[in-house]
């Protein structure tokens, strides 16, 4: 492929993927104006099926890594365990339910669906692990 | 029929895309009817990340045209393909811990390497190394840890194989939406 051609489709394939990002960058700003992150505590209520609300909360919520460690140091403070932190923590920069569209988009609705939905269940996995080797260590 | 090929390399979104887009923007009105300054602050944020990732997207535009121009089906299929083995296996963890910029800014490099032979579980090998932050790691250590964050980056990287693996068998030996890539 030419210069000319190889620009030409790098340019068409990142155009078509604008508006895509565009409405992810709106949703991002609306959500994070609109959902505080004091309110997300009321989430966690002790019980096992703390890490799996972790994972979900980090599989839908969006942004800046270092957004999940400010939101993850507070939850600590409040007294939610490290188990579920660590899912919530995978969880948001491995699950994407935001950015989903564009993936089926651009990868295929199967490798799309199947990419998420195992990098939320494998969110637990690194969870569990990385504790169980914490604890042993 | 080369303009046909051609466009037949790119994906038919449709006019899903723009619907969703013009959706998310319009929500921003109800908000503004309703409290101006979260309006105002909710744009400021849009504003702001729009900003940060149009450099990103400089650098995917041109990472796009190289990879068009330099990386030949044979050699994709040769480092990363089906037959690949561990090097494939390195190859994406390496590339998905470096990389930077958004998950989302990745997909169509990710379709444009996927159609020249990568396989589909090296890509998600790559997306979920994307986790491991490097600039961030420092101030994760401040916040949780040195210990807890070598056996997170440690664990993540040993299931982004497992998540390869199932993504391989669910796509490959399934027959999954291959279809969709050679489009």
């Amino acid at each position: 492929m030419n210069l000319k051609e190889a620009v030409i489709k790098a340019a068409k394939s990142l155009l078509r993927a604008v508006p895509t990002i565009v409405g992810i960058l709106a949703l991002i700003s609306l959500f994070n104006v609109l959902v505080p992150i004091s309110s997300y505590k009321f989430l966690f209520r002790g019980t096992i099926f703390d890490p799996v609300t972790g994972a979900l909360l980090g599989s839908v919520i969006t942004g800046n890594p270092v957004t999940s460690y400010l939101i993850s140091g507070s939850l600590i403070k409040q007294g939610v365990g490290l188990l579920t932190v660590t899912a919530f923590l995978t969880a948001w920069v491995t699950v994407g339910v935001v950015q989903l569209p564009m993936e089926m988009q651009f990868l295929g609705r199967k490798f799309a669906i199947s990419r998420n939905l195992s990098a939320f269940f494998l969110s637990l996995v690194v969870a569990f692990l990385t504790m169980a080797i914490m604890t042993w260590a | 029929m080369k303009k046909e090929k051609q466009a037949n390399n790119q994906p038919k979104p449709g006019r899903g895309p723009w619907i969703f887009m013009f959706i998310s923007l319009f929500l921003f009105f109800p908000l503004y009817l309703a409290d101006k300054e979260k309006a105002a602050l909710a744009m400021g944020k849009f504003v702001h990340l729009a900003m940060e990732i149009l450099p990103m997207l400089l650098v995917v535009f041109v990472l796009m045209a190289l990879i068009n121009i330099f990386l030949k089906t044979s050699t994709m299929v040769k480092y990363m393909g089906k037959g690949s083995g561990i090097k494939g296996w390195f190859i994406a963890i390496v590339a998905g811990i470096l990389s930077v910029g958004a998950l989302y800014l990745w997909y169509p490099v990710l379709r444009n390497l996927m159609q020249k032979g990568v396989k589909p579980g090296l890509a998600a090998a790559f997306l979920y190394n994307r986790g491991i932050k490097l600039p961030w790691l420092p101030l994760m250590v401040l916040y949780f840890g040195l210990k807890y964050v070598i056996v997170l980056t440690a664990v993540t990287v040993v299931v982004s194989i497992l998540q390869g693996v199932i993504i391989d068998f669910l796509i490959t030996e399934e027959g999954g939406d291959e279809s969709i890539l050679q489009q």
